[in-house]
C-alpha cells in the first residue's frame, strides 16, 4: 500500500539521512517509525507511558519520550463526572450548538500567543 | 499549523523552585500535590519556565495551570426535560487551577493569559484524538470570573462558588483561525 504524507522539511530532511546512514530505504524507515508510534500509542492507551532505559548508569537517567499527540492521549485519558444544575447544562449545550464568535480581546490575546510563539 | 505551546510537565526542580502565587491553597497544591498527581495521572500540570530573555529578578517557574479531561452532567436530567438535553455526559477538558507566580506581576509577560492560551493550543490538539466539547474553569472570585470572562469564557452557573465557567471548542478554534 502507499501512502502520502506531508511533513516539514526537516523532518523528510531526517528520513532521508537516516535511510543513507543505516542503509535502508525510506518506506522501511517511515514503516518502523510507524510501527513504533502505534505501539506507543497502544501503550499509553493502556495507562504506560514510553521511557528510553539507559544501558547503565554513567549514561545518566532514564528519559521519558514524549510528542503531543501522546501527551494529549495521557492526560485526556481518565475523565472526572461534574455535576451541574439542568440550567447549567442547558447553557453548556446551547454554547456548543452555536459558538460564540470569539470578542476583539480575545482575537488579539490570540494573536499576541501566536507572534510570541514564533 | 498551529502555535507552539510555551510550557512544560512539571518536574521536582519546578516544585523545589519555590513557587507563589498569593493564594495559599494553589501555592499548596503546587508545592505538595503537582507533581505527584501528574505522577499519577490524576491531572496534567504544566509550567512556564523563565525565558532565557527574560527580566532579570523573575522566579524560575513563572506560572502553572492544571489540565484534566471531564464529562459534564447533571443528576437532575432524569427528571427534568430529558428530551431537550443530551442523553450522555458532555466530555470537556478542565483547567483546574491557573496561577501567576506573584514576582511576574508589572512585567509585561501576560502570564496568566499565556497560560490560558497555551492550555487552549493542547486543548485544540488534543480534540483532533478524543471527544471534546470545550473548556471548563472554575473561577474561585470574581475577580478570577473577570479575567476569564475577558476571554469569552461564559458563567453556566452563578448559583454558587467557585463560579463554573465554560467555552465552546468553536469558539476557542475562531480565536486562533482570526488571529
Amino acid at each position: 500500500m502507499r501512502l502520502e504524507a506531508t511533513v516539514p522539511d526537516s523532518r523528510a530532511q531526517a528520513v532521508e539521512s537516516l535511510a543513507n546512514e543505516l542503509g535502508l530505504s525510506k518506506s522501511q524507515v517511515v514503516d518502523e517509525a510507524v510501527s513504533i508510534f502505534i505501539q506507543a500509542v497502544t501503550a499509553v492507551r493502556g495507562g504506560r507511558r514510553l521511557v528510553a532505559v539507559a544501558a547503565d548508569a554513567a549514561q545518566g537517567p532514564d528519559c521519558l519520550i514524549m510528542t503531543p499527540t501522546l501527551s494529549a492521549l495521557e492526560w485526556t485519558s481518565r475523565s472526572e463526572p461534574l455535576q451541574v444544575s439542568v440550567e447549567a447544562l442547558e447553557r453548556v449545550r446551547k454554547l456548543i450548538a452555536e459558538p460564540p464568535a470569539p470578542g476583539a480581546r480575545a482575537r488579539a490575546a490570540a494573536a499576541r500567543f501566536k507572534a510570541g510563539s514564533r | 499549523m498551529p502555535p507552539e505551546t510555551r510550557t512544560a510537565r512539571v518536574t521536582a526542580e519546578d516544585v523545589a523552585g519555590g513557587f507563589r502565587c498569593g493564594d495559599s491553597a494553589l501555592d499548596d497544591f503546587f508545592a505538595r500535590h503537582a507533581r505527584s498527581n501528574d505522577e499519577r495521572g490524576i491531572g496534567r500540570t504544566y509550567v512556564w519556565r523563565r525565558p532565557a530573555a527574560a527580566p532579570a529578578g523573575l522566579p524560575d517557574v513563572l506560572g502553572y495551570y492544571t489540565l484534566s479531561m471531564t464529562a459534564i452532567g447533571s443528576a437532575f436530567v432524569a427528571v427534568a426535560t430529558l428530551e431537550k438535553l443530551p442523553k450522555y455526559p458532555i466530555p470537556a477538558a478542565l483547567i483546574g487551577r491557573l496561577a501567576a507566580d506573584e514576582r511576574t506581576r508589572g512585567s509585561g509577560l501576560r502570564v496568566g493569559e499565556t497560560l490560558l492560551f497555551d492550555a487552549f493550543v493542547r486543548v485544540v490538539a488534543a480534540a483532533e484524538n478524543v471527544g471534546c466539547f470545550g473548556v471548563v474553569v472554575d473561577a474561585k472570585n470574581e475577580s478570577a470570573e473577570a479575567f476569564y470572562r475577558k476571554y469569552d469564557f461564559t458563567t453556566v452557573d452563578e448559583t454558587q462558588w467557585p463560579r463554573k465557567m465554560f467555552i465552546a471548542m468553536g469558539t476557542v478554534r475562531r480565536m486562533f483561525d482570526a488571529a
